[in-house]
């Protein structure tokens, strides 16, 4: 395993050759972002995200970086509507034509797009609706319609995303990538919650709270040949038989595939998607586990006892930064000394993004590569448990 | 009467509201109210055959003097200034996100918690998740003293007239006509 190369480098190591494949996980500069070479210059993006300083969606700038065009991607899935998982994904739509890409069903519902676009129409805010991306993505969908391009679908529980046949690929293997959730219940639970939500005549202004449980977000499994990825997406266990729970039960009657190889660990590690059944039951024993790191509410996922948790089951894990938080503002010494005497710590949203880059050639072991501030997981754990000393 | 009774109101209404003075001074009504019963008992005393002259008519009428007073109002400098977003609440605690104002920032980079209790009684109800507010951090010179300040204003945003909700409704429905087909064109498309 390697480590340490600087973003700007990457050119000189070069795409991936046509029977290799590679996963990248990108974050969380603000957002996450996975790019999966399936053979011979074929690629997936699951989700956006943007880094500081570079312009457009950072899957898009990695390719480019490598001399690949943005027709390369053939498939885009957007697994939820957060603005961490979904930021500069109206470009990355736009700039991938050929591409089909895929919402959850859910985010298609009348109702839900009347709550966006109400919502969407309180301008008081400096940050906007922080529905902008969304309505953007599928004003970009109904561009294609109008275009007589039928290059989108909306997915749902055991829906195929895409599939490849073998002989097309120099490494030879089928690759098939199915959509694991939402599940139909969880997609009816999430339109009754939006409806309480909903912005209605003669009531304040209001802009969206915090993210809400992220039942509706379209986890995914990615086979290719004997090689499975998981991907986690934000799916948490909300309740009994809603979010993975509904997922290990589809999984039970009718498995997805073989046993993952690889996890996008789901929710940056959050312990409310930590789910052991998905572990024994969807997982090859001790898989790679990568995740990109967040702050939520008062605390950074993944907290110590969720690192615990995953690196126990997991002796590759990874994160694609060491810290969720970027550096404090230098700020003027009066309001330094104000924020310090009254005990306020403000939270740098925009933390330094490294990747993880994983590549497999046929026959061989993966091998892994992490790029700056990107880390073993469990280093995380050692440096928190030592700073208060 | 009725006529003074709404000044007297929209005078209260104006001074409470923004803090500051207004023409409808308490001590002008007052005396305005004087004058005006006065002026009232004078005509009521007018009688047919009344040889008595009429009263004069003051020759500051409807003219309301207002004696410049000099307020002390504090001078401020604003060393910062945010837009913050709530999260969420956590007991007495608030977690928002923040737009660097003084930055010129124009998206969320920041978090912070903040206690409720630094909050004003009246603003504390109107918070909740989706509540935007300001937090605007400065100096202030007052009676020739300077002190630090940290305000939170919580803003009171308009609300959704019907106007709005029926455009983002028209417009919601007509991007899923777009993309689904009205509920005509699919029973034609099935046959």
């Amino acid at each position: 395993m390697s480590s340490t190369t600087p973003f700007s480098e990457l050119a000189k190591l070069g795409p991936p050759a046509a029977d290799e494949i590679e996963v990248c996980l990108f974050g969380p500069s603000f957002g996450e972002s996975a790019l999966i070479h399936i053979g011979d210059g074929r690629w997936l993006v699951v989700d956006s995200c943007a880094y500081a300083g570079v312009d457009g969606p950072i899957a898009l700038h990695y390719l480019d970086q490598h001399g690949i065009d943005a027709s390369a991607i053939e498939t885009v899935l957007i697994t939820h509507w957060h603005d961490d998982h979904c930021r500069g994904a109206s470009k990355l739509v736009a700039s991938t034509p050929r591409a089909k890409v895929w919402i959850a069903q859910t985010l298609t519902n009348t109702e839900l797009l009347r709550f966006a676009f109400r919502m969407n129409t309180n301008k008081t805010a400096i940050a906007g609706s922080k529905l902008t991306e969304f309505i953007q993505i599928m004003k970009e969908i109904a561009e294609r319609k109008k275009r007589g391009e039928t290059t989108f679908g909306f997915a749902i529980q055991n829906h195929p995303l895409h599939y490849v046949n073998g002989s097309q690929l120099a490494h030879g293997a089928s690759v098939k990538f199915t959509a694991l959730s939402p599940s139909h219940g969880d997609h009816l639970d999430f339109l009754e919650r939006i409806g309480d939500l909903f912005p209605r005549t003669k009531l304040p202004k209001r802009a969206l709270g915090g993210p809400s449980p992220n039942e509706i977000s379209v986890a995914s499994i990615l086979e290719i040949g004997p090689e499975s990825i998981l991907l986690g997406a934000d799916l948490e266990n909300t309740k009994a038989g809603s979010g993975w729970d509904a997922v290990l039960k589809a999984n039970r009657s009718n498995r997805f595939g073989s046993p993952a190889k690889i996890y996008k660990i789901p929710h940056h590690g959050s312990l409310t998607a930590h789910n052991t059944s998905v572990w024994s039951d969807m997982l090859a024993s001790d898989p790679f586990a990568i995740l990109t790191p967040w702050r939520k509410g008062r605390g950074r996922l993944p907290n110590d006892e969720g690192i615990k948790k995953i690196t126990k089951l997991s002796k590759q894990s990874f994160s694609t930064s060491r810290h969720p938080d970027g550096r404090p503002k230098t700020r003027s010494p009066a309001v330094q000394s104000y924020l310090r005497s009254n005990n306020i710590q403000l939270r740098n949203l925009k933390a330094p993004a490294g990747f993880v880059r994983m590549r497999k050639k046929p026959g061989a072991d993966w091998n892994v590569e992490l790029f700056e501030p990107a880390c073993h997981l469990a280093s995380m754990l050692r440096r928190r448990t030592r700073s208060p000393a | 009467m009725l006529q003074q009774a709404n000044l007297e109101n929209d005078a209260s209404r104006r001074t409470n509201g923004d803090g500051k003075g207004s023409l409808f001074e308490k001590e002008v009504l007052s005396g305005w109210s004087e004058r005006q019963r006065a002026r009232e008992r004078n005509e009521t005393n007018i009688t047919f055959g009344d040889t008595a002259e009429p009263a004069k008519t003051p020759e500051n009428f409807g003219i309301v003097s207002y004696s410049p007073q000099i307020r002390t109002i504090p001078r401020e400098v604003v060393l910062q200034e945010w837009e913050g977003r709530v999260e969420e609440i956590q007991g007495r605690l608030l977690i928002a996100r923040l737009v660097d104002i003084t930055a010129k920032e124009t998206e969320e980079t920041e978090q912070v918690e903040l206690p409720l209790d630094d909050i004003t009684e009246a603003d504390q109800d109107l918070i909740q998740p989706g509540t935007i507010f300001r937090w605007i951090l400065g100096y202030r010179y007052l009676y020739g003293r300077k002190e630090k300040f940290a305000r939170i204003v919580v803003r009171r945003l308009p609300i959704w007239t019907d106007r709005e909700m029926g455009e983002a409704d028209k417009e919601a429905y007509e991007l899923h006509n777009t993309i689904f087909g009205t509920s005509e064109v699919r029973s034609a498309s099935g046959g």
